[in-house]
């Protein structure tokens, strides 16, 4: 039961809660009735919320109120004093849904989990009493390995603005590349007054508005240039170790603060001082902690190799005494406006800090699809027969509009959003910055300054007061992925003047249903639910065999022979796992040298990532389920793509990898055109300034030297994957470069090769374990076990293709009365 | 008929000259070449046009031919000999160069010296090396080239001519029997078509452009496959390292300094580390003395007279370093010499400037750090090669695509490094199979190795001619 937390998305620590989550997801179908069951309240489709079995829609400002009735729904359950509440959600589902959650939660007492993102304290105590109520305390609550993160405390934070404007601060230093300029609703005020200061100083790495504004900048190094050491949550400390000498002139921040305060000279010894200062200081702290190591040398030198080491702290179990009845007129009133908007951190770039990193603003949004750019999420509305109504006849994405608050107004694309409740909107924080880097700068607006303080001084993540215009103007440049390279068809469209269309997008838009391939009913993707599971499993095996047969009459000849020795290649993707946190999409962009193209490129179609995540919605119109499907080359053993190269620059391997040779290749982009899955990428332009034309490079940021041509942009090149040039095709290599080391590593070793000695990149970075790669002529492998598995379908596998990847079809846990109108 | 003549007593004109050459010992700018190599070029330059210790060399006879040659010889032989003897111009150079005599040579034959004339002459004048009319060059021509005119291309080249003379005859003939026929069938024609005007009619002007095509086209493309090919590239190294002493003569393992060839993509060049495990004993060189060898000394920081590796090298001046290992090639000197003369000094400051040159460049201002070695073999970028694959599991030694690299003084590229090179080898290269249970999985194989239908499995066999397998 989730209040709007985003926590496979940007929450806390997103990453332990993923592996976390999907551990009671991934079930094997024989026990599908033990899969647990996430409720998302919410008003946008968060990443989280599309994730979940059920999105229950109230307005942010409801989120008190509907927090304070489940807490007298459990309350009058186990006993506990109710609280005096009024008021009724706007969404009348949204009552009946709370009474059935708190039915199930009463069934599964000490084994669920409350969460809420509200930054309340009156409405997060409500969540501690429910959680209280509950006996989750002990259960799926541990307090003894508390995360340390996020702890600040924003009254504390604003009563220190208020002395730095009456003029009571004669110093400020920012560390750890605090930036409260662009991130603080009062950046303004901080602006101003710091420059009427005579000693600012901000240690930071990277550029920032707030540096911007110090008198003094003392540069420290990246984390991964010195050492440091972690303890990210309670008990578990961790050593940070350099991987590469500075690049620049920098010193640690705690070198600095040191020499300021004067206790320099005793750590100063030896090369690298700041190794010197952690390791006393993980000598007199900590080592005297633990029991296993008898010398500190020993002790280091294994948490040194580990990278972490898990200390014994005091057991402690904490309990909360509140004062639960006068929690009551503190949460967040109800504001009754006709319109809200609710501001959220972007998958990306977070809260703006990776604002700069164009790995990231160029990773697609994955429920928008948006890159480079934060956009304004609409409502649309299904009539009951015919067609959408959209907000404010606000008809086509990419449309902008001005989002105005009190005297603050942005103007920002909107994107139609399936499930975004009506009477709101949502925007994304994080963009807008103007003094980061050469690919941060200008992106988006910012709507930090758009937050509000409630009465405790929190600052609140929604605004009851937004105003919104009509059609301002167009995005030119608007760049959503999510009509590039689609399976669908596109046609002319009579009725719209003979205008080209998606014919697959048309169907999903005026008919209300089908998603993207439904049109020619061909198996892309594939979803069940719990209670259903045995159904879809023998419909998808009757399907399978039906197509078997079909492919029974090919013209392809039988290879099995061919791949039937040495190593025959293939990975699983489950889908029911796959909580869309990109981070195997940009794994992949990191490991193959997959170029960043900028806006304007992409909005030309020519994002050039070799892993995408599509998008499927299905099921319920208001407020729709999600499956994402990430989508790279399928390494067809009858491969499409391969028949029509005319000078084979893109043939088959003995080791059933479809492979591209750039240096053969001519640029006819057949192969992308003859290939299904759609998953070939051309490059248009010079995108890594690899040749010696100047005029076929790609300028993304509007520089005199491109990108890629700067030599500490090149630094991110990894050495063994080619850079490619301009006019060639490339898609995904199955990270052959990790295969051949991986077969190198054991034949060296004089070994066969084991089950996971080989990880692609992909599969390296998913928190989950949904991407699992392997061999399917070693019969033990954990891959042939997943590609045997049931649930297990293959894309398209009707057009005899050969697809070495199996997909596994997603699968939710529904209690159909959550939805339901009647109680 | 000339023709005829000609090619029966060709053979026997080259003959003629060869014998008369190898019959005498004549002096040869070859035989020059080599010994101002071995005596001469560590105190002249080898460009014959600047000083070095000794003076440029360069039109050394001209600035003798007031005296008789003799003086010359007997000059080159024993220099402080002649001065003393009171000769004006050995006086004259005597003084003109701080006094320095030169080492005496007197086992130098006159042949010897006539050579070495040659030789200092040659290349001083670019004639050297450089194929040209003359009883000395075209007695190596007629050397190397006494296949004859039947060798090579040249008897196609004769054949060719012979075809393209007997079409132009033969065109005549029919132009004639045509215009006779015409004349006999009564046709009215102008007189016998000219063979000019044979030979502008379309077809023949056609069939020019379109070979000319075919040509051009065929030696575009092989040229362009040349491209960026470095075969026998061998540059001059910043030290000279000599893989004759090392590899050869002392017979060190390659992978002894090349130890990343076994475990890594790379071979490496080894650090100066590896140097100093054995040049920590053995501080002057077979072939260069202290010129060479101090380089490393500079380069990381030893101070060979103390034996002690020097604190803080890297703040240190350009004029300590100087002091220090200019004292280390004088104490040299001294132990060889007895004492520091001129001509010691001259050294000491020569080897100097050479170890100057040789660690610093444009981009490495400083004497202190890694020596710039110059790479040589480089594949391109879009080429994955891992030497481990090829030493460790393939089992290949070195020699097999760099050559005898033990017998090369100065090592150049011995393979072209081309794809059709490398995929040739994989062809015809067995995997050491049987004996690497990496290899299991290849089931098919093994059993037709034990039915005895396989003796072999090659690289090609187990997909090793795939594009994937070197790039990506």
């Amino acid at each position: 039961m989730n209040f709007g937390a985003d926590f496979l998305g940007t929450w806390l620590t997103p990453a332990a809660f993923a592996s976390q989550f999907a551990k009671r997801r991934k079930i094997k179908d024989d026990k599908a009735g033990q899969m647990s069951r996430l409720v998302q309240f919410e008003s946008n489709m968060s990443y989280t919320g599309s994730n979940a079995d059920h999105r229950v829609l109230i307005k942010p400002s409801e989120q008190g109120l509907a927090i304070a009735k489940l807490h007298n729904a459990i309350a009058s359950k186990v006993g506990m004093p109710s609280i005096d509440i009024n008021g009724n959600l706007s969404n009348p589902k949204a009552e009946k849904a709370i009474a059935t959650v708190a039915d199930e939660l009463m069934q599964a007492r000490g084994k669920a989990i409350v969460l809420s993102n509200s930054n309340n304290t009156a409405e997060q105590g409500l969540v501690v009493a429910i959680n209280q109520g509950l006996g989750n305390y002990g259960g799926t609550l541990d307090f003894n390995e508390s995360s340390n993160l996020r702890q600040g405390i924003d009254k504390q934070m604003s009563d220190f603005i208020n002395e730095l404007t009456s003029g009571a601060v004669d110093a400020v230093l920012f560390i750890d590349d605090a930036n409260p300029v662009y991130d603080h609703p009062k950046g303004k005020q901080i602006e101003e007054a710091l420059d009427k200061l005579n000693l600012s100083v901000a240690i930071t790495s990277m550029p920032s508005e707030t540096q911007a504004a110090c008198k003094f900048v003392a540069p420290t190094p990246h984390y991964l240039e010195s050492w440091g050491d972690v303890n990210p949550s309670r008990g578990h400390y961790g050593i940070v170790q350099p991987t590469i000498n500075p690049l620049f002139d920098t010193r640690p921040a705690v070198i600095s603060l040191l020499t300021w305060s004067g206790q320099a000279p005793e750590v100063m010894m030896g090369d690298d001082p700041l190794y010197t200062f952690i390791k006393n200081r993980w000598e007199a702290a900590l080592f005297i902690k633990q029991h296993k190591y008898a010398t500190f040398q020993n002790f280091w030198d294994n948490t040194l190799q580990d990278g972490f080491t898990m200390l014994d702290e005091e057991a402690r179990e904490l309990s909360y005494a509140l004062d639960i009845t006068s929690l009551a007129g503190k949460i967040n009133r109800l504001a009754n406006s006709e319109l809200e908007v609710q501001f959220y951190e972007p998958l990306g770039i977070g809260g703006g800090a990776y604002a700069n990193n164009p790995w990231l603003q160029e990773m697609p949004d994955p429920v928008t699809r948006v890159v480079w750019d934060n956009v304004l999420h609409i409502p649309l509305k299904w009539n009951g027969s015919s067609r959408f109504e959209y907000f404010k006849d606000l008809d086509e994405d990419g449309l902008l509009v001005d989002l105005v608050i009190e005297e603050q107004k942005i103007r920002v694309p909107v994107v139609r959003q399936f499930g975004q409740m009506e009477g709101t909107v949502a925007c994304a924080l994080g963009y807008g910055r103007w003094a980061t880097g050469k690919a941060g700068s200008g992106v988006g607006s910012s709507c930090y300054p758009m937050l509000k303080s409630d009465d405790d001084g929190n600052i609140q993540y929604f605004s009851t007061m937004p105003v919104v215009s009509g059609k301002a103007d167009k995005d030119k440049r608007f760049a959503s992925v999510q009509h590039h390279h689609t399976l669908g068809v596109t046609g002319k469209d009579e009725s719209a003047g003979g205008a080209t269309i998606n014919v697959d997008e048309k169907t999903v838009m005026t008919l209300g249903y089908g998603v993207q391939g439904g049109l020619t009913k061909r198996s892309i993707f594939r979803h069940a639910a719990s209670h259903e599971l045995a159904e879809s499993i023998e419909h998808l095996k009757e399907e399978r065999a039906e197509f078997q047969h079909l492919n029974e009459q090919t013209l392809y000849p039988d290879r099995s022979e061919f791949y039937g020795m040495g190593h025959h290649w293939g990975m699983s993707v489950d889908l029911t796992a796959c909580i869309v946190c990109a981070a195997c999409q940009v794994a992949c962009v990191a490991e193959n040298n997959v170029p960043i193209v900028g806006k304007t490129e992409v909005s030309r179609h020519h994002e050039m990532t070799w892993m995408r995540i599509d998008r499927y919605y299905y099921g319920d119109v208001e407020s729709p389920n999600v499956v994402y499907q990430p989508m790279m080359c399928q390494h067809c053993d009858n491969a499409p793509c391969e028949n029509v190269c005319p000078v084979a620059a893109t043939n088959h391997s003995s080791e059933g990898l479809n492979q591209m040779a750039y240096n053969r290749c001519v640029g006819t982009r057949y192969c992308a055109n003859n290939c299904p899955y759609k998953v070939r990428r051309f490059n248009w332009l010079d995108y890594n300034a690899a040749d010696l034309f100047p005029s076929n490079e790609n300028d993304p940021f509007n520089e005199n030297t491109p990108y890629y041509a700067d030599n500490l942009t090149r630094m991110v090149l990894n050495p063994d994957v080619t850079v490619r040039s301009r006019g060639v095709i490339e898609k995904c290599s199955m990270c052959v470069q990790r295969i051949q080391e991986g077969k190198l590593t054991a034949k060296q070793e004089k070994r066969m090769l084991q089950d996971g000695d080989i990880r692609t990149a992909c599969q390296t970075a998913c928190p989950t374990g949904a991407i699992t790669f392997g061999d399917m002529n070693d019969h033990g492998s954990k891959l042939n076990e997943l590609l045997n598995d049931p649930k297990t379908y293959v894309a398209l596998e009707e057009t005899n293709v050969r697809s070495s990847i199996g997909y596994m079809m997603k699968v939710i846990n529904r209690n159909e009365k959550i939805n339901s109108e009647e109680a | 008929m000339i023709y005829k003549s000609l090619l029966i007593r060709l053979p026997y004109l080259i003959l003629c000259i060869f014998l008369s050459v190898s019959a005498i010992a004549q002096p040869s700018p070859d035989a020059g070449k080599t010994i101002f190599r071995n005596q001469c070029a560590s105190c002249h330059n080898r460009n014959m046009t600047s000083d070095m210790t000794g003076p440029a060399l360069g039109a050394v006879s001209e600035r003798w031919a007031a005296y008789p040659e003799s003086d010359l010889y007997a000059w080159i032989r024993n220099s402080s000999a002649l001065v003393e003897s009171g000769h004006p111009r050995a006086i004259e150079v005597y003084n003109q160069y701080n006094k320095i005599a030169m080492t005496p040579f007197p086992n130098l034959t006159d042949d010897d010296i006539g050579s070495l004339l040659l030789y200092i002459d040659g290349t001083f004048n670019g004639t050297y090396g450089v194929p040209v009319a003359g009883p000395v060059a075209s007695t190596g021509q007629t050397d190397s080239g006494s296949g004859g005119i039947f060798s090579g291309n040249s008897f196609y080249y004769i054949i060719f001519g012979f075809l393209i003379i007997l079409s132009l005859v033969l065109t005549r003939v029919l132009n004639k029997l045509k215009y006779l026929t015409d004349i006999q069938e009564g046709v009215e024609t102008e007189g016998p078509r000219s063979l000019w005007s044979s030979l502008t009619s379309k077809g023949i002007v056609g069939i020019v452009i379109f070979s000319l095509i075919v040509l051009g086209g065929y030696f575009t493309v092989n040229n362009a496959i040349g491209l960026n090919r470095m075969q026998e590239y061998q540059p001059d190294q910043p030290i000279k390292f000599s893989h004759t002493t090392h590899a050869g003569l002392n017979k060190i393992d390659c992978q002894y300094c090349h130890d990343g060839a076994r475990r890594s993509k790379h071979s490496i060049i080894p650090a100066t580390n590896t140097c100093m495990n054995c040049h920590k004993a053995i501080k002057v060189g077979s072939k260069f003395g202290t010129a060479e060898l101090t380089k490393i000394y500079a380069s990381i920081g030893y101070d060979p007279t103390k034996d002690v590796y020097i604190e803080n090298y890297d703040q240190l001046g350009e004029d300590d370093l100087k002091k220090v290992y200019t004292a280390w090639i004088a104490n040299q000197y001294v132990l060889d010499n007895g004492k520091l003369d001129r001509k010691g000094e001259r050294l000491m400051e020569d080897q100097w400037e050479g170890i100057k040159s040789s660690l610093t460049s444009e981009t490495k201002p400083q004497i202190q750090g890694p020596i710039e070695w110059i790479r040589i073999h480089n594949l391109p970028d879009h080429v994955y090669f891992n030497h481990a694959q090829h030493v460790t599991v393939g089992k290949l030694a070195c020699q097999q695509c760099h050559g005898k690299v033990e017998e090369m003084e100065v090592v150049k590229q011995y393979a072209p490094l081309s794809m059709g090179w490398c995929i040739n080898c994989h062809r015809e290269t067995d995997v050491k199979f049987t004996d690497n249970p990496y290899y299991t999985s290849y089931a098919k194989y093994h059993e037709e190795i034990q039915a005895g239908t396989r003796s072999r499995v090659t690289v090609e066999e187990i997909g090793g001619l795939e594009c994937q397998k070197c790039h990506y």
